[in-house]
């Protein structure tokens, strides 16, 4: 079990002071995916309260895995909900986390920080970054993506699917050696 | 079970959370269903999140007015919460009492409360057997109170529920530890608490017509209006109940008039014990 993990154990536990250790670890990754997001410092900084405060409410939401990739994704889903709210759209989900089956540790990628993540993404061909990133900061479907980029719907499927196995490749050793 | 590149790149998508929502819920529905689809979704789904990292601000490149401020707000909230020994903005609504059922319903509610009241002497085992043997009337009455204040509390969450993402949806039914139950046409999944209903081949319902869950807690009779629901285009139902598995001995589904009903008004499409 790594730090994280640990320190959720605690949360769960109500103890404020583990809590408060998540939010020193975390923040300037959730911080930053809401400000990448949304582009507006003041809605990135209640969407960062949003997301802690729901961490505080359900820590069960985190069973186990990488709590990094998890928070991200709780993040990434309260900014989309956000960039939604014209439309009323209720609040962000906590999704309960499905850890891996026969792949690296969970200590392997625990280690994982921006700067690693940000060289592997540019180990990519650009095409295949371009269509993870707006997959995902851009909280777009595949079909906008090939729209936006002129390209085939297949060949955008392709792209993901081949980005993130080498992402998760490069991640990987990129920790371990 | 060997997939084409096509359904892998599917999965791929959908792990980046890009795939348009009545795609993701057929292809959720598959997902759950495969064991060798759920490894590869769940190692995409990770590798997906983690891209996030490469967003995340540098020591010292988030004013340190602002971090204090914003680590001021949220640690108070928490600290006020904590305590308080409450939850945080949760609100309560008062929904109105069920009426005594139809005879309708009372035909297939029997058969419901046989299957709880089983479930209650082979397995829920003591702790449920001895709140049976409770005479104290005091005792009683506070339990069916709490019971009242749990039912609106759960109906009160519904609609968070009915708006979270298919994301979650699919997360709780692969996560590990989950327990499946078949039922006629599909599947009944509980996982940390969580209900979820995996329907991916739903006849399409009679205009004015919407399908509905139906519960039976642990140690009742009593049968309860759930949540309703009806499939996309394609059939497909992937639906999270509001109730906690915990509480939950026994689930049903029926077609109901479009608004749901207080009791059953058709024969259920199944009733199943989780158990």
């Amino acid at each position: 079990m790594d730090e994280a993990s640990r320190l959720m154990a605690r949360v769960r536990e109500r103890d404020v002071a583990a809590f408060e250790a998540i939010y020193d670890g975390y923040h300037r990754l959730v911080h930053g995916i809401a400000l990448k997001m949304l582009q507006d410092p003041m809605a990135a900084e209640d969407a960062t309260q949003a997301v802690f405060l729901k961490l505080w409410r359900s820590p069960e939401a985190f069973v186990s895995g990488n709590f990094g990739a998890w928070l991200s994704r709780v993040t990434r889903n309260r900014a989309l909900d956000m960039l939604r709210s014209k439309a009323n759209r209720a609040e962000g989900e906590m999704p309960v986390d499905v850890p891996l089956e026969g792949a690296l540790e969970d200590a392997v990628f625990a280690r994982i920080e921006g700067a690693s993540v940000r060289a592997a993404l540019e180990t990519l061909p650009a095409e295949q970054r371009s269509a993870i990133e707006l997959g995902f900061f851009g909280g777009i479907t595949h079909e906008e993506i090939a729209r936006r980029t002129a390209t085939p719907l297949g060949t955008v499927k392709t792209r993901i699917r081949t980005g993130l196995r080498k992402l998760r490749t490069v991640l990987g050793s990129s920790v371990t050696t | 079970m060997t997939h084409d590149d096509d359904l892998l790149d599917l999965i791929a998508v959908l792990a980046l959370g890009a795939l348009p929502a009545a795609e993701a819920t057929e292809l959720a529905a598959h997902i759950a269903s495969c064991e060798s689809c759920r490894s590869t979704y769940s190692e995409l789904r990770e590798t997906a999140g983690l891209v996030g990292y490469a967003a995340e601000l540098a020591p010292g490149q988030l004013d340190e007015l602002t971090a204090a401020r914003l680590k001021s707000r949220v640690m108070r909230e928490v600290k006020r919460s904590a305590g308080n020994g409450t939850a945080l903005h949760e609100t309560e609504t008062i929904v109105p009492e069920n009426p005594v059922p139809s005879r309708t319903g009372a035909r297939w509610l029997s058969y419901a409360t046989a299957a709880a009241a089983l479930i209650v002497a082979g397995v829920i085992g003591a702790d449920d057997a001895a709140l049976h043997s409770k005479a104290d009337r005091d005792q009683a009455q506070i339990a069916a109170l709490q019971a009242q204040v749990s039912a609106r509390e759960e109906v009160a969450t519904h609609s968070d529920l009915q708006a979270r993402g298919l994301d979650a949806r699919l997360a709780a039914v692969l996560a590990p530890g989950g327990r499946h139950f078949s039922v006629p046409g599909g599947e009944v999944v509980t996982s940390g608490g969580r209900i979820l209903i995996v329907l991916p081949h739903l006849p399409a319902l009679p205009a004015g017509k919407v399908y509905q869950a139906w519960t039976v807690a642990k140690g009742a009779k009593a049968l309860k209006p759930s949540i309703t629901f009806t499939p996309d285009p394609d059939g497909v139902a992937l639906i999270e109940l509001p109730q906690n598995a915990s509480n939950i001995a026994v689930l049903a589904v029926s077609v109901e008039p479009a608004g749901g009903s207080q009791q059953p008004t058709t024969p259920p499409k199944f009733v199943r014990a989780l158990s």
